[in-house]
């Protein structure tokens, strides 16, 4: 079973790649071997697991770890045999994987053969520095650029096994919760604290 | 019965080489056989409609492989691990102008004298297709991940790692071979296993993982059809192979002829593993295991590319050497390991590795069928609109007002070169670029089309050079050396502007164009031109007013 969300972002967005290019940017946006933008499988399914368990602290959805995955301290070494049940105490020692499956954020195939001329005009250079609460004018050696990504509609699949998720969870209405974490979703991807990737996110 | 199939990677696939611990992890360049058992043992245990003396039977015995899906190159080729016992001279280039030169490829299983003064390098990477055209590498990213603590929302300590990944889109072939009583059972369930999307590989739930397989009926691939070569015995391993040692009953580094079970024949008194015609490498491999959690116990292998030769006790036939291809040697077949090519045409062939046609027999692997990809809807509007602006501001800057940028700015380094003031006048005038318009649309009046315009460059340049280009104050700027004065004449300026029209002609300017840049010029004092950005701008508004 496959659901499809569209993320639409707002505003600049930017997904960090840990690479840097002297002058032109501290920071540069993270880009697939096509050299258009991207979101990572990784960063869809951290953020949608960070809502999730915003959820379920507020009592809206259940069973975050059978549909997430557990990163488990020890291992156990516990065998389990095929049809024996993975219980809640064995979550909190074994790393698990979950029910749900994330793809990477892409535009679709359409855009990219359009935008193959266009690359450069997708991406632009925001300055930002620190203010030295002292004397009110930017603290030295402080400015940084960062390349940031214009607003753009990015898809991604996420996929899962029904009879995997009746067999770990106890949902019954997965698709209505899925859509309320969708709606839960205000900003994605680096600096989303300081006003970058804010978006909706929808499943279509 | 072997069924082929394609997969094609969706997304990245990321299979790790090693289990080092390690800041960055290195990735397998191809799909083990093991990747694709463990995906059919999934789906296959968690259905019931299976018995389960087959399935072990399927999994857990020799009696099947599961090939490792080496990539296909060149759009449709067969590819295999480059064989071990080619190397080149140390101080020579392995590729010239990105090209392989085989000229200076040697196959080191044959002796030969003249060798013994080189220094030689083995190849030991890449991949070869069955004409030996070039050595192929699967296209491979890094990508540098952290986690982030969901207390904090600030990076995870001690998480930050560098993945390796094989690029999405990339392809490959393998197949899986089962005996006939196997395959009248679970025929049908390979074949629809092998037209799924599976998921193979690290971080499958969230970024990699997703191989498209398609199943290819029609398609067969036999590779080799071994000769005998006497009391040698020749094995060119296409995948990993495991021996064990039958006295301690370990894993062994070095290939054991004892382990070849249906050939007993071939053990004799000074039978065995032949090291001076051998190129062996060796590797250790962990398996993980899912379900215990952990990893298995250290499996010591023969690295694929490895060419074992061993010393036999009676020749073999055609067809029991074609029965040793078929079925493989060694342990754990079912993982992928053991698949040999018995005893290749090439190795004991005396002719040059540059006149060798080719390392196996090749075949062409039918085009995949087109992923579709579901249109979820075209670019929102504001990003047209964005691009739109973008593209007009920027490549109309760039592109349509070139010629007057470059004319106007040629003329002013000219002018700041010679230290010619500001108030003093050197250079054509409005009327003299007034006359070059009038050439031009003249041009265009008795000969039209841009090809014409060519004709009427002479005339141009002889205008710039004799009519008004004369050595005179007017046109040509006064060089000073010593005593001397040395006049820069305007034709060496009009030259420089003839061969750019020529340039632009090629980009297929209409004479039009060429006339209202011109026009232009006729409107400005080009001294006093400072912002060539506002001249284009203007330029941009006037041919819009218009």
């Amino acid at each position: 079973m496959e659901l499809k969300i569209k993320i639409s972002f707002k505003g600049y967005w930017f997904i960090g790649s840990g690479q840097e290019a002297g002058a032109y940017a501290d920071s540069l946006m993270l880009k697939s071997s096509e050299g258009l933008p991207y979101i990572p499988g990784k960063t869809i399914k951290g953020i949608f697991k960070d809502v999730a368990m915003l959820a379920q602290n507020n009592g809206l959805i259940s069973n975050v770890n059978e549909l997430f995955g557990v990163e488990g301290s020890t291992i156990t070494g516990k065998h389990f045999l095929p049809n024996e049940k993975i219980g809640e105490a064995d979550f909190s020692e074994m790393s698990t994987s979950g029910v749900l499956c994330f793809s990477n954020a892409q535009l679709p195939l359409s855009d990219k053969e359009m935008l193959t001329g266009a690359k450069k005009f997708l991406y632009k250079t925001i300055q930002n520095t620190k203010i030295d609460p002292y004397t009110g004018s930017a603290a030295d050696g402080s400015l940084r650029s960062t390349e940031v990504c214009i607003p753009l509609n990015l898809f991604a699949c996420v996929s899962y096994d029904e009879a995997l998720l009746k067999e770990r969870t106890t949902l019954t209405d997965f698709e209505d919760k899925f859509k309320l974490l969708c709606s839960l979703i205000t900003e994605i991807g680096g600096k989303r604290r300081r006003g970058f990737g804010k978006c909706v996110v929808e499943v279509i | 019965m072997r069924y082929f199939y394609r997969a094609t990677a969706i997304d990245g696939i990321s299979i790790n080489e090693t289990h080092a611990n390690a800041f960055s992890t290195s990735c397998l360049d191809y799909i083990p056989g093991s990747a694709i058992m463990g995906a059919l043992a999934g789906q296959l245990y968690a259905s019931a409609d299976v018995d389960g003396s087959i399935l072990n039977r399927l999994f857990q015995t020799n009696s099947v492989m599961f090939s490792n899906a080496y990539p296909i190159v060149d759009g449709n080729k067969v590819s295999l691990p480059t064989p071990m016992c080619l190397h080149y001279p140390k101080d020579a280039k392995l590729k010239v102008d990105d090209a392989l030169d085989r000229s200076i490829l040697v196959n080191k299983c044959k002796e030969d004298p003249q060798d013994s003064k080189i220094q030689f390098k083995q190849i030991r990477s890449a991949f070869v297709d069955a004409q030996l055209s070039d050595l192929y590498s699967v296209p491979c990213r890094f990508i540098t991940r952290t986690a982030i603590d969901p207390l904090r929302q600030t990076a995870k300590d001690k998480t930050l790692h560098v993945q390796e990944y094989i690029q999405e889109g990339s392809s490959f072939c393998g197949f899986i071979a089962l005996d006939d009583e196997l395959s009248s059972k679970l025929g049908s369930k390979i074949e629809a296993f092998l037209n799924k999307c599976i998921r193979v590989g690290n971080s499958r739930n969230s970024e990699f993982g997703r191989l498209q397989l398609e199943f290819l009926p029609q398609f067969d691939l036999s590779l080799n059809k071994p000769k005998s070569f006497g009391n040698e015995l020749y094995l060119w391993c296409i995948s990993d192979c495991e021996f064990i040692n039958e006295d301690s009953g370990l894993s062994s580094s070095v290939p054991v002829l004892s382990n070849l079970w249906e050939f007993p024949e071939l053990i004799g008194e000074g039978c065995g593993y032949v090291p001076e015609k051998s190129f062996v490498r060796n590797i250790t491999l962990r398996h993980f295991n899912r379900k215990r959690g952990g990893l298995d116990s250290e499996n010591l292998l023969v690295k694929k590319g490895s060419v074992i030769c061993f010393k036999i006790k009676q020749p073999l036939s055609e067809e029991q050497l074609l029965r040793l291809q078929n079925s493989g040697i060694g342990l754990n077949r079912q993982y992928g390991y053991g698949q040999v090519i018995v005893n290749p045409a090439w190795i004991k062939d005396n002719r040059a590795m540059a006149d060798v046609k080719q390392l196996f027999e090749s075949a062409t692997v039918p085009s995949a069928t087109t992923l579709k990809e579901a249109t979820v809807g075209s670019l929102n509007p504001n990003l047209k609109g964005w691009l739109k602006l973008a593209k007009e501001y920027y490549g109309n800057l760039h592109n349509d007002h070139m010629f007057i940028k470059f004319l106007v700015q040629l003329y002013q380094e000219m002018r700041k070169y010679l230290g010619t003031l500001d108030t003093e006048f050197k250079g054509p005038s409005k009327t003299q670029w007034q006359e070059i318009c009038e050439i031009l649309k003249d041009i265009k009046e008795k000969h039209g089309g841009i090809s014409e315009v060519s004709v009427g460059l002479d005339q141009i340049k002889e205008y710039l050079s004799n009519g008004a280009g004369k050595i005179n104050n007017d046109w040509a700027i006064p060089f000073q050396y010593g005593n001397e004065h040395y006049p820069i004449r305007f034709d060496c300026f009009a030259n420089f502007v003839i061969d750019y029209f020529n340039l632009d002609l090629n980009r297929t300017k209409s004479v039009d164009y060429f006339i209202k840049q011109f026009e232009i010029l006729t409107k400005k004092d080009l001294r006093s031109v400072k912002n060539l950005d506002d001249l284009a701008k203007q330029y941009q508004k006037e041919e819009s007013n218009e």
